[in-house]
């Protein structure tokens, strides 16, 4: 036999000759302690906190060294909302037995959770602060403090069964039942809870509404099990016939409501086509070719249209140029003004319009062709010849019978022979001698014809040669 | 009927962690099977005097 005490081995005896451990009562305590914890086990796992609490406790005084009761005990606690009680277990646990891991594992993670742990302590701390203002008759202050300490730790049963006291005690039970209730859904068989749920509703079997809820739970897993059950034995050629006469009922109200409706709905739309075609037949004439003569008709009535603008815009236009070439008159600006106008079209202009025309010519070309003649003549001399020519031709467009006419197509002449247009220059010096033959140019028109002509002949005989 | 005072005497403070030092510290107590063993020791040594 070997001593589980200091593991000494000896032959016979009820103890230790070694340590003098009473075996028999050793293996007792044991015995006893485990059932405790057994027992104790049992309610945490149905969740009768106080209840488990009790037996392990129980547990623990036959055998401090049973540690599985102190964790459990431990974790008994903690779900009840007392971390410390719980923490005092675990600590105790781990120093008792060191090989055991799982109080340093528990006591491990609520170091890495330092804040909900300080959250849980404030929690007791204001429950303890309720216990004082309720000893002093102060529910009120009492009841702000627990509901602080069930939002800082919603499993601390205590403090709901003290809210719903202090509930009870100002005489609203209805306030008080919630809290009872919640008690009861923490903690099933929690006497205070119980006791307090018989007063606020007498006649009511709460611990058996708590197992009824169960038994309902069951009731529907049963009845979800042989709902189940019948489907599987319903799947047959009932199901399958029934399964194909809805078919054919689908089949049959498709027939009966739906097709004829698409018909329906099809022909009213060839039917509107139908009207869409004969009115633009009947807008057309019939064949098309009416509207084709229409458009034409249009776009010639369009064009007629479009010219009238057009001739319109031109008539605006010179009718403004004869005003501006006015205005210009009335400035001295002789020459500018001839120009605006010598090129316009007088015959659509009104006779008011005419008139100003008129005026303008009358006053402006004569001057204007003297001072045209003069600068073109400059241009000439000065070597000009590309300025001399628009200027002299400019000059030649306001001249009408003045006497330097032969003058001004001789200068043409002698430009077009230095530009070397020779049959140009040939055409303006005969212009002279036969319409101007007394110009004074006349002569030299002359002299340079003979002398264009000269030498046009040696160049020919120098070509025949 | 519940009397009010008789509920709330039921109601203790709750240990506070700054408090688990010295509960661990009285916690050291003697398990019913040390008790019984030093009963049964007693007694040996009394029979063994007598």
């Amino acid at each position: 036999m070997k001593c589980p005490v200091c593991g000494y081995i000896f032959k016979s005896g009820s103890a230790c000759p070694d340590c003098g451990t009473d075996i028999v009562l050793y293996n007792k305590t044991r015995a006893i302690s485990d059932r405790l914890y057994n027992y104790g086990l049992k309610c945490a796992n149905e969740r009768d906190l106080t209840g488990a609490i009790e037996s392990l406790k129980k547990s623990i005084l036959v055998n401090k060294f049973n540690t599985k009761a102190r964790n459990l005990l431990g974790l008994v606690y903690f779900e009840k909302g007392l971390v410390a009680d719980a923490l005092r277990e675990w600590v105790m646990s781990s120093n008792l037995n060191k090989q055991d891991k799982t109080a340093s594992e528990y006591l491990e993670k609520l170091r890495t959770n330092a804040r909900e742990l300080e959250k849980m302590n404030d929690a007791l701390r204001l429950y303890n602060l309720a216990i004082q203002y309720m000893g002093q008759h102060s529910e009120d202050l009492a009841l702000i403090q627990l509901k602080k300490a069930i939002a800082y730790n919603p499993k601390l049963v205590d403090a709901y069964n003290l809210a719903a006291l202090c509930n009870m005690a100002s005489g609203n039970n209805t306030a008080a039942e919630p809290f009872v209730k919640r008690v009861l859904y923490l903690d099933k068989k929690n006497p205070t809870a119980l006791r307090y749920m018989q007063e606020i509703t007498p006649g009511s079997k709460v611990g058996e509404t708590v197992d009824s809820r169960e038994d309902s739970a069951a009731a529907r897993r049963k009845r979800r099990l042989s709902y189940k059950e019948s489907n599987k034995s319903i799947i047959g050629k009932q199901e399958i016939l029934l399964f194909l006469g809805g078919v054919v009922c689908a089949v049959a109200v498709l027939m009966a409501l739906v097709f004829p409706t698409m018909l329906e709905s099809r022909s009213k739309t060839i039917n509107e086509l139908k009207t869409t075609l004969e009115n633009y037949e009947s807008y057309n004439g019939g064949d098309g070719s009416a509207s084709y003569d229409e458009v034409l008709q249009e776009n010639a009535s369009l064009k007629e249209e479009l010219e009238k603008y057009k001739d319109s815009v031109v008539l605006q236009t010179k009718i403004g140029n004869v005003n501006k070439a006015y205005a210009l008159l009335a400035n001295g600006e002789y020459k500018e003004a001839a120009l605006l106008i010598k090129d316009i079209d007088i015959s659509d202009m009104s006779d008011d319009d005419i008139k100003i025309y008129d005026q303008v010519r009358e006053q402006t070309f004569a001057k204007a062709a003297e001072d045209l003649f003069s600068e073109g003549k400059m241009y000439y001399l000065s070597g000009k010849y590309d300025d001399a020519e628009n200027t002299l031709n400019d000059c030649l467009d306001l001249l009408t019978d003045e006497d330097y006419t032969g003058d001004v197509l001789y200068y043409l002449g002698k430009t077009a022979e230095s530009k070397g247009e020779t049959a140009t220059a040939v055409s303006y010096y005969q212009r002279v001698l036969s319409d101007y033959p007394n110009s004074s140019q006349a002569a030299n028109a002359q002299n340079s014809l003979n002398s264009l002509s000269t030498a046009s002949g040696s160049a020919n005989t120098g070509s025949n040669q | 009927m519940l009397s009010y005072k008789d509920e709330l005497k039921k109601y203790e403070p709750a240990m506070l962690i700054e408090d688990m030092e010295d509960s661990i510290n009285s916690a050291d107590f003697r398990d019913i099977f040390e008790l019984l063993q030093y009963l049964v020791n007693n007694s040996k040594n009394k029979e063994e005097k007598e």
